[in-house]
């Protein structure tokens, strides 16, 4: 037993902190291998702690967040993504994507969601999503949480974004958004943003900062943001988006040369090749 | 593997839309049927009448009508569709009144006209292809009522035979009084020509050309007699009495015998006197006495007639007399020469007249000749219709009361109803696919925009999802065995039970398999 373990030390020094610290931290409503590897990750630095939440399994599950249980094969495909997503955010040394769509209902917050419970899985990945859809926002009642604060009104000039932030686990955290407003585009744009861009950084030092932003044809939130990030994945619904739309976006985005990839979402294609 | 993930596309494409393939096949195929089961029954009697050709050869006695079966039957078929007798038909079996609604006149005739039926049985097809003779023909009508359609077919094949035999009669009628008419015309005609020769030949008697030569006879006679005439005036007047008559033979002999005679009584008067006085003495018989008494009257007598004879013929007169008796002789046979003469110049344009009036009379008489020919053979005709011997229509079969109605056909309105449906509901299909312009798969996008999705995530369903999904799967089976029971009821009850309709459906494979296994079968 004991080389064997040696051996996996050697490929991953992390790992060692698991038996130190394992019990200690891991929050309770997390899936016993989530906390082996969450645990592995210090996060003393920031003076301040996010709010830790719970998270109910069959809320989860009823808006179709598999990747957290793992017992939907489909989370399998989010682990693909993840991979894809991290290799090229290795190559290239980005940390900042958004996840967008042509149009609403194609799925971006269920997958932004997903990927990044995927990706906070991953120890040497600390992750943070941050809810920028500020007409519609979704975040918060997909993972099922009550925020204490909101992106919008901190935009707007309410509030402290610390009280935005609630900590998922101890790989993710997560910025809530509740407000519905107006002036989104503006609000995008305004100097407060490039705050909460400083914040996040500052307060998090996250390896993957996720932005769920509203679907392009909507409104310009996501051309306007675009300028701020490293790279966007486009997520299409199958049987929904059509060519024009898709084509128009794909467009938009290239030449902004900000496309990472576009994600097929609801594909027909048949779940029961991911058992294996 | 093209086409295995061609089919899976269209397999995809199924389960995607199947519901518009259903829906719309159900919701067609359940009102198709319930429209074939209120649509009214309706019942299709028909009656077969033959076309029987005629019995006695068409050589020995030709019929008038010639026009072939078909033919006539149109010209029925067409008089009995006729408005006025399709509202007569009506009428008369007060047809098309259900339940007290009034249609007007032109709807009463309009659906008469679709239910009747004519259709000809020809046998052109198995025998002789060049006649085409039809050797009989089928009447039906269709109404809602069983008893009435038979009835009104009925009705309409009495109408075809009576309007046949009558048509037939008519025209053989027509043609016989034609051809009588004409005869009467020709007769007259005839008539009028005879009439007109004869006026011409009483009109040109002397100058007719059938008298010619005995003219020309006369003529030389008479030319003849005026010769000798001219000799006898010649004679005549040279003084010569004996040479001065061509009848100086004759007036000499009369004078000679006068001559004679005068010495015959001369004789026997001598002798009268000579045997006067025997007689007396009685040596003469007396009865020689009265003879030659009488002899000596006779000869008086004689003598008498003789000198009349002389006196009457004058010529013993003078010769002048003589001369201008003659001459007027001679201008008056002159005068007949000439008119001769006259005569026989006329002759040939007389003759030419007369032969071309006796040519149209001769013409007349060969029409009339041919006219009364067929005049006989229309009677001939008419005949074998009146006999009924000519080409007849036959009743071979009646038209019977119906049992089974013929509309409305359900199961074929049935299957056509849900081969529409899914018809349509197949073409929904395709056009919602052909309008469909979205990203399905990987395999789309990588066509339209050229790129690699960098993952494809699958259709991600809740708990709650597929448990929804189970009670449709199990209330769509539900159904399914539903209706299929249902059906089954309603053929066992409504149709045929289900075993009698196993054993024919049985009997039906039976008739289909080979030999060989039909006796393991048995």
């Amino acid at each position: 037993m004991e080389h064997i373990r040696e051996a996996l030390l050697k490929a991953d020094p992390s790992l060692g902190a698991v038996k130190k610290e394992g019990a200690a931290r891991s929050p309770a409503a997390i899936a016993p291998e989530h906390k082996n590897e969450a645990a592995s990750v210090p996060l003393a630095q920031p003076a301040w702690k996010p709010r830790q939440v719970e998270l109910e399994s069959h809320h989860l599950e009823a808006n179709r967040i598999v990747s957290a249980a793992m017992d939907d094969p489909a989370h399998v495909s989010f682990n693909i993504l993840r991979t894809r997503v991290q290799k090229l955010q290795r190559d290239r040394n980005w940390k900042n994507f958004v996840v967008t769509s042509p149009t609403q209902g194609c799925g971006k917050t269920m997958v932004a969601v997903n990927l990044a419970f995927s990706m906070a899985r991953n120890p040497n990945c600390r992750t943070v999503l941050v809810d920028l859809d500020l007409r519609k926002p979704s975040v918060a009642k997909t993972l099922g949480i009550a925020s204490s604060g909101s992106i919008g009104q901190f935009l707007q000039g309410e509030g402290r974004a610390e009280s935005c932030f609630v900590q998922i686990n101890p790989n993710l955290i997560v910025g809530l958004n509740v407000d519905r407003t107006r002036q989104s585009s503006e609000l995008v744009q305004s100097s407060r943003m490039g705050e909460l861009l400083r914040f996040v950084v500052d307060s998090f030092a996250p390896d993957v900062v996720l932005y769920d932003l509203p679907p392009m044809r909507s409104s310009d939130d996501a051309l306007a943001f675009l300028p701020k990030i490293d790279a966007a994945l486009l997520v299409v619904a199958s049987g929904t988006t059509t060519v024009s739309e898709l084509d128009e976006c794909e467009h938009q985005l290239s030449h902004l040369d900000k496309l990472l990839g576009i994600v097929i979402n609801k594909s027909a294609r048949d779940t029961r090749d991911y058992y294996y | 593997m093209e086409q295995e993930l061609d089919l899976r596309s269209y397999f995809a494409v199924l389960r995607r839309r199947y519901l518009y393939l259903v829906i719309p096949a159900i919701l067609i195929c359940g009102s198709v049927a319930v429209i074939a089961y209120l649509l009214p029954k309706i019942y299709q009697a028909s009656a077969t009448i033959l076309v029987e050709t005629q019995q006695i050869p068409t050589d020995l006695a030709a019929p008038t009508v010639t026009a072939n079966a078909a033919e006539r039957i149109h010209v029925i078929q067409q008089r009995l569709l006729a408005r006025d007798n399709l509202l007569q038909i009506a009428n008369k079996f007060s047809l098309y009144d259900y339940e007290g609604e009034s249609r007007s006149p032109t709807s009463i005739v309009e659906n008469m006209r679709d239910a009747i039926d004519i259709e000809q049985i020809d046998v052109s097809s198995r025998t002789s292809r060049r006649d085409g003779s039809v050797i009989g023909f089928t009447v039906s009508f269709e109404y809602r009522n069983p008893t009435t359609a038979s009835r009104v077919t009925n009705e309409l094949v009495q109408s075809i035979l009576s309007q046949n035999v009558e048509s037939r009669l008519s025209r053989a009628t027509e043609t016989s009084s034609f051809f009588r008419s004409q005869l009467d015309d020709l007769r007259q005609r005839l008539h009028v020509a005879e009439q007109k020769i004869a006026n011409f030949k009483r009109d040109n008697n002397a100058a007719l050309p059938e008298t010619l030569p005995d003219r020309r006879q006369q003529l030389d006679q008479i030319n003849a007699k005026i010769g000798e005439l001219n000799q006898r005036i010649q004679l005549a007047s040279s003084s010569d009495p004996a040479l001065a008559s061509a009848d100086g033979g004759d007036l000499q002999s009369l004078t000679y015998s006068l001559q004679a005679q005068k010495i015959n009584l001369d004789a026997y008067q001598k002798k009268r006197v000579a045997v006067g006085p025997l007689v007396q003495k009685g040596y003469f018989p007396k009865n020689q006495l009265a003879e030659l008494d009488r002899q000596i009257g006779v000869t008086k007598v004689q003598i008498a007639s003789l000198e009349a004879q002389i006196a009457s013929k004058g010529g013993a007169t003078l010769n002048g007399d003589l001369v201008s008796a003659l001459k007027s002789q001679r201008d008056e046979l002159k005068e007949q020469a000439n008119a001769l003469n006259a005569n026989i110049l006329t002759t040939p344009t007389v003759q030419a007249e007369l032969s071309s009036l006796e040519r149209d009379h001769q013409s007349l008489q060969s029409e009339y000749q041919q006219s009364q020919a067929k005049l006989e053979d229309a009677i001939t005709g008419e005949r074998l219709e009146q006999d009924r011997q000519a080409e007849r229509f036959e009743v071979i079969e009646q038209a019977s009361i119906p049992t089974r109605p013929t509309k409305p056909n359900r199961p074929r309105i049935i299957m056509a109803g849900s081969f529409g449906g899914f018809a349509f509901g197949a073409g929904l299909v395709v056009l919602l696919e052909m309008f469909d312009n979205s990203i399905r798969t990987a395999a789309d996008l990588e066509k339209h925009v050229r790129l690699k999705p960098i993952a494809e995530i699958p259709y991600v369903s809740t708990i709650a999802e597929r448990r929804r999904g189970r009670w449709r799967f199990a209330l769509v089976v539900i159904v399914i065995v539903g209706v299929i029971i249902g059906m089954l009821t309603a053929i066992h009850f409504y149709y045929m039970p289900l075993d009698v309709l196993a054993d024919r459906v049985w009997q039906q494979i039976n008739i289909w398999l080979p030999i060989s296994s039909r006796l393991i079968a048995h």
